[in-house]
């Protein structure tokens, strides 16, 4: 197969056993087919030759592929129409895949041998454009030769003429290229196919000069034709303000309009051609010229270009503000003929405007800036009014690019839109399965009582556009019987463009709407895992888009809900999620599997912190505290919050020890000495038998996660063996003291103790029950207790409100000196209760 | 090719070494600039704000090309511009001015696009946050504050609104002398840095102080750690700081206090300014004896040292230069797109001037994917050729058949000529024969 000598071979096989000739009637066209696919399977006429061949098979090979070309000529040359049609075709694909070398040395005569076939008058379509495919490909492969490239252009003029005339065989005189297209363009009836390469044509024209001035002036030209269009369709329908700043943007002062579009040819038949056309080809020739001027700014342009941002955005909004219905004044003007026909265009026209939109701010990217705020004010207005799916896609697409081209400031202005559009769109689900879900599985009822209250809220809360929304009944929101539910892609959509929200913005002033979305979020994917739902049924008969189907969705609902884990330091849902996603990694083979798998590897850092994040940092109410009660207070603050299951994930916090050390030391000497001792051993031996990396070694650390991130059990447990041994290591001093007797012992029996508790903590979650008879027993008799319970509680309280009422109450000093006991049981009995509520 | 760029606060240019071999380039002439007053725009343009004598009233901003050692394009301001900051892309170039206003120029074409009262205070240092969005301030006053461009340019909120800014902190009782962010689009940190030798960090999410730290001595200058695990501080006692930002929690063996993990030095006399080498761990320093070192940032040892100025350093960057000075093609086309200098005023009046925006479409990266189309026409004819569908396969049918026909009446004449030959033959022999028998 990889033989070089096989090579030869087997083109000359080709040659002799399916290649028509000369004499033998040509029978079976779809031989050609496979000769093709074999010649460009093995790279037959490829002749890549390297040191090592035996030279005689280059020399095979060569001759083969000579005689190869030989037989092609002949064939193009023949006189038989088949025949011909086989040779130029194949030698199209001879300039593709033939050695450079070669294509170098005979190009020219091969360019002569197809254009004089493209020129002759009386040749077969299939013919011709066999031709035209052939010499596309042959100035294809010349412009990977930058040398030749004047001979190139030479030639390339040559084909102009031949070629526009095949384009206007109605006979019309049209020289230029820009003429011919524009004739074309502007009078209609071809195929929206033909339209499209056109106006692609046209796009491409200015970059013949490659300079800046011939852009400008194309793009004017296809927007004075472009106005002259809508003007006529859009008669006594529009705004007649927005219209007057068009005309004004578009005709400035004190310069000549530049010719119309295709020279004085094109307005002459195309002012003809108005009177015969009906109004449905001119919407069409509206949205072709606009997806030109799409093309003109997202094709590469060798140079700068000064393009008219302002106008293209005027020319946009005026389009998308045209909804139909008829102004007032203009209502005798109008025939409901006319309405019915620019309505029933309407769609098309702004699905082109937008897309005009979605072309500005990529081609403007970070110069939009200045543009920037009319496109929102803009585009939240249109959101509130456009219904059809269709717009809603390509607006939320819109909003997507904006969020991520524009970042954090765009989002601070769009986040709401998107925010109550995207659950407006979703919400269906929610409301009309909230029930279901309450008792189907155990999972969702964990998250309903949160849907409720959403709904609650979302009803009575005058949030003033939603409500306008489902006022417009747009998607039948309204409309329960129905049960008209949004097609699959515009949820698609609608979960894509809460996902680049959340991912953009899911932290910065995002109170408003950020826990509405994060439940709903959680209700979408859960609902997406429900095989065989009713609502997969339903859409059967209502999906309209067949590319976007029940899996996308649930891809779609799973990467908004990861986006929304990994945006904030807690998510609410994790335990949910993860369910899901370790779900959907099972389903092997799949692309929401693969997903899956990298979602899980995503929230691996959220279950396994690496590092500490900065801690939320709590103004000082009070002068007398110093550096050291802040980190005190930072530790455990950030402990509670930033780790689900209260994992310290550094070393304790060595001032605190040092505090309580000196404290001790201060009040009795022996207790303070043994309480260094303790700490110092639980340190040790904690750091044996967890073997918590020390954090100072970010690198060992890493290693050591991914270590033990297949064994999360383990690694939970032995941090909480620490944390509570910490606990409790206070309450075992503070026994001491009550029983001086145990002393020795206790100190000695430190490591059984670890085990005990270890043991413990893996059977159940942190005990708190048990921590607190341990810290609540001694507290009301020694004085030193209320240092073991301030040091213990906020490990339990997971409750952050807890937290920050406990950071308010715990002045350490106050609590030494002015001996409130108060403060403490509270909190301890409040610890179950958020550990449950937390779970 | 990375090179390190120094400028000093008396006039020596602009000092530019290859940060990996050392070697010196050429320098950039005539620049005097202030502390935070020199940046890159889009690897394309250097532009500094100039040290005026204090008689002066209007600024002076100078342009560098990358090819060119001379200053490019002069502008002036109307008030002195100390602080410059642009975008990444280098579209947008900010200013801060002495009497507290921010101005935001076009690059391109010198447009002032806005300009605003931000401070009431001189404006100390100007950041744009890391996807272009937010640009952040410091200023005298001891405010920083977070400004989004986007709302700015929303004239409706200018009228509504009277705060402009998305946050204001105020915790700083002196000086802001530098401001940093870090990256993560809405859960950035920012860095601040004053004379009442404290640094801040501050979250954008929740717009709050996440950690105060105390230096010993105050700090000029600030460089994130790339990983943001610890940031540097360059402080005016002539040590940079190491302190920790999401790292370990420290312990006080060190006499620094909290937070702090570390510190190296070398430097005689005050560290002014700071920067981050992504490539090779590199971080700059600049100092008031005027010379640049490149220390390691995991050894803390001085991987190189560049003589630049008699007088203190005030700016150093680390920047990626995409020209090649060999290639003339280039440095020549970047001479021809020449900008524009700075205007002085914002044009409300002229109608043309924020109709139009000078886009380079595309990216400057040649596309070049051929397509060929040969084979698929093959394919396609061959289909048609086959099912005989078509008006033009029908075409080629009939032409062939046409063909066939000729032939086919060729050879029936030309059998119908031999067997009328041998008709001719044969009743030429008969008659012979009958000659020949009657004779």
């Amino acid at each position: 197969m990889y033989d070089v000598a096989f090579k030869p071979r087997l083109l000359t096989t080709l040659i002799t056993d399916y290649l028509p000739n000369q004499n033998h009637p040509f029978s079976n066209p779809s031989q050609l087919s496979k000769v093709v696919s074999l010649i460009k399977t093995h790279s037959l006429l490829s002749e890549s030759v390297t040191e090592s061949m035996d030279p005689k098979a280059i020399k095979a090979w060569k001759s083969s592929v000579t005689s190869w070309v030989d037989r092609v000529l002949l064939l193009v040359s023949n006189h038989s129409p088949d025949k011909r049609w086989a040779g130029i075709s194949l030698l199209g694909v001879t300039c593709e895949e033939c050695s450079s070398d070669r294509f170098i040395e005979s190009y020219l005569m091969w360019f002569q041998k197809l254009l004089s076939s493209l020129q002759s008058q009386e040749d077969s379509h299939l013919v011709k454009v066999a031709a035209c495919a052939s010499i596309s490909d042959l100035l294809a492969r010349l412009s990977g030769f930058p040398k030749f490239k004047k001979d190139g252009s030479a030639s390339a003029v040559k084909v102009v003429q031949p070629v526009i005339r095949m384009l206007n065989d109605d006979n019309s005189e049209a020289i230029w290229v820009e003429s011919a297209i524009a004739v074309k363009l502007v009078s209609g009836g071809c195929s929206d196919d033909m339209m499209k390469k056109l106006v692609h044509c046209l796009a491409l024209l200015p970059k013949s000069k490659g300079d800046e001035e011939s852009w400008s002036l194309t793009m004017q030209k296809i927007l004075i034709t472009l106005n002259d269009q809508l003007n006529l369709t859009f008669q006594g329908l529009e705004d007649e303000t927005i219209r007057k700043e068009f005309n004004g943007l578009l005709s400035q002062p004190g310069k000549q309009p530049p010719p119309p579009l295709g020279g004085c040819v094109s307005t002459e038949e195309a002012s003809n051609n108005i009177t015969k056309r009906s109004k449905q080809s001119q919407t069409v020739n509206v949205s072709i010229l606009m997806s030109g001027c799409c093309m003109m700014l997202t094709n590469i342009y060798p140079v700068k270009v000064n393009v008219p941002v302002r106008l293209l955005l005027v020319l946009a909004e005026r389009i998308l503000m045209v909804n139909g219905s008829l102004p007032e004044m203009s209502l005798p003007f109008m025939t409901a003929r006319q309405q019915e026909n620019v309505c029933s265009e309407l769609p098309v026209l702004h699905m082109s405007s937008l897309e005009l939109l979605t072309a500005i701010i990529k081609a403007t990217s970070s110069q939009l800036l200045p543009h920037a705020a009319s496109i929102v004010r803009f585009i939240t207005r249109y959101f509130k009014t456009c219904v059809l799916p269709e717009l809603r896609i390509k607006i939320y697409s819109i909003a997507k690019t904006l969020l991520i081209s524009m970042g954090v400031g765009m989002a601070l202005c769009l986040s709401k839109e998107v925010a109550n559009n995207a659950i407006a769109d979703l919400s269906i689900i929610e409301k009309k399965n909230g029930g279901m879900l309450n008792g189907s599985t155990t999972d969702v009822s964990t998250v309903a009582p949160l849907l409720v209250n959403n709904k609650k809220r979302k009803h009575s809360s005058a949030n003033g556009s939603l409500q306008e929304y489902d006022a417009s009944g747009g998607l039948g929101v309204e409309v329960p019987k129905k049960c008209a539910m949004a097609p699959i892609s515009l949820r698609v959509a609608a979960l894509e463009a809460l996902e680049t929200l959340i991912t953009v913005a899911g932290a910065l002033k995002s109170e408003q709407w950020r826990s509405k979305v994060d439940s709903l979020l959680i209700v979408v994917a859960m609902e997406s895992f429900r095989e065989g739902s009713s609502n997969e049924e339903i859409n059967g008969f209502q999906k309209k888009d067949p590319a976007a189907t029940a899996a996308d969705l649930q891809i779609a609902a799973l990467r908004a809900l990861l986006a929304s884990f990994l945006s904030v330091s807690r998510p609410p849902y994790l335990s949910q999620g993860l369910e899901l996603f370790r779900r959907g990694k099972q389903q092997t083979g799949t692309k929401l599997a693969e997903f899956c798998a990298h979602a899980m590897l995503a929230l691996e850092v959220l279950i396994h912190p690496r590092a500490l994040p900065l801690v939320d940092y709590v103004p000082p109410n009070n002068d007398t505290y110093d550096e050291a009660q802040f980190s005190f207070r930072d530790e455990y603050v950030s402990r509670n919050h930033t780790t689900p299951f209260g994992l310290p994930q550094t070393e304790p916090p060595n001032c605190v020890n040092n505090m309580f050390a000196n404290y001790l030391a201060n009040g009795d000497d022996e207790m303070g000495g043994l309480w260094k001792e303790n700490t110092k051993e639980t340190k040790e031996s904690s750091q044996m038998a967890t073997s918590l990396p020390s954090s100072t070694d970010i690198q060992e650390r890493n290693d050591m996660v991914s270590e033990t991130a297949t064994n999360a059990d383990f690694e939970m447990r032995t941090v909480e063996t620490e944390t509570i041994l910490k606990s409790d290591h206070l309450g075992e001093s503070v026994k001491q003291i009550q029983e001086p007797i145990h002393e020795p012992v206790s100190v000695a029996s430190n490591p059984a103790v670890i085990d005990i508790h270890g043991d413990a903590a893996t059977s159940t979650d942190i005990e708190p029950d048990r921590i607190v008879s341990d810290s609540t027993i001694p507290h009301n008799e020694a004085n030193n207790l209320e240092l073991a319970s301030p040091s213990k509680s906020p490990v339990q309280a997971s409750d952050t409100k807890l937290v920050q009422q406990f950071a308010f109450d715990l002045n350490y000093g106050n609590s030494v000196d002015g001996d409130d006991d108060d403060s403490f049981p509270d909190i301890v009995d409040g610890d179950p209760d958020s550990d449950s509520d937390s779970e | 090719m990375e090179v390190v760029l120094a400028s000093s606060s008396v006039d020596d240019g602009i000092g530019c070494w290859d940060i990996h071999t050392g070697a010196e380039q050429p320098r950039y002439k005539s620049c005097s600039s202030p502390f935070h007053g020199l940046v890159s725009l889009g690897s394309r343009f250097l532009a500094s704000s100039q040290l005026q004598h204090s008689s002066s009233t209007s600024g002076s901003v100078f342009f560098w090309s990358f090819s060119k050692p001379q200053v490019e394009v002069k502008s002036f301001p109307v008030e002195p511009i100390k602080p410059l900051a642009g975008n990444h892309q280098g579209t947008y170039l900010a200013g801060g001015a002495l009497s507290g206003d921010i101005y935001l120029w076009e690059v391109e074409t010198g447009r002032l696009l806005k300009k605003w009262h931000a401070h009431l205070r001189a404006i100390t240092c100007l950041v744009f946050s890391e996807d272009d969005s937010l640009l952040i301030s410091g200023s005298e006053d001891g405010y920083v504050r977070v400004w989004s461009l986007f709302r700015l340019f929303e004239e409706l909120s200018n009228w509504e609104a009277k705060n402009l800014y998305e946050y204001s902190f105020s915790e700083h009782t002196m000086r802001v002398t530098d401001v940093v962010i870090g990256y993560g689009a809405s859960n950035a940190i920012i860095v601040s840095a004053s004379d009442d030798r404290t640094c801040k960090v501050w979250s954008l999410s929740s717009g709050r102080l996440l950690r105060s730290i105390v230096f010993p001595s105050i700090i000029n200058s600030i460089a994130l750690d790339p990983a943001e695990h610890v940031f540097y501080a360059g402080s005016s006692d002539g040590n940079i700081y190491i302190a920790a930002l999401n790292t370990d929690r420290i312990t006080t063996t060190n006499n620094y206090g909290k937070h702090i993990i570390g510190s190296f030095s070398n430097h005689s006399k005050t560290v002014t300014c700071l920067t981050y080498g992504k490539v090779g761990d590199l971080l700059i320093s600049g100092s008031e004896d005027g010379i640049v070192r490149a220390w390691n940032a995991k050894t803390r040892n001085i991987v190189r040292m560049f003589k630049h100025a008699k007088g203190p350093i005030t700016n150093v960057l680390v920047v990626r230069q995409e020209i090649d000075p060999s290639n003339h093609m280039s440095s020549n086309l970047q001479a021809s797109t020449k900008k524009k200098p700075l205007e002085k005023y914002a044009n409300s009046t002229d109608e043309d001037s924020d109709v139009k925006t000078v886009i380079s479409l595309g990216s400057s990266r040649e596309c070049m994917d051929v397509s060929y189309h040969s084979s698929n026409v093959i394919s396609i004819h061959t289909k048609e050729l086959q099912q005989q569908g078509s008006a033009a396969a029908s075409d080629i049918e009939i032409e062939k058949l046409k063909h066939e026909h000729e032939r086919t009446m060729k050879m029936a004449n030309q059998w119908k000529k031999m067997y009328e030959n041998l008709h001719q033959f044969g009743i030429k022999e008969l008659l012979d024969g009958d000659q020949i028998r009657t004779l």
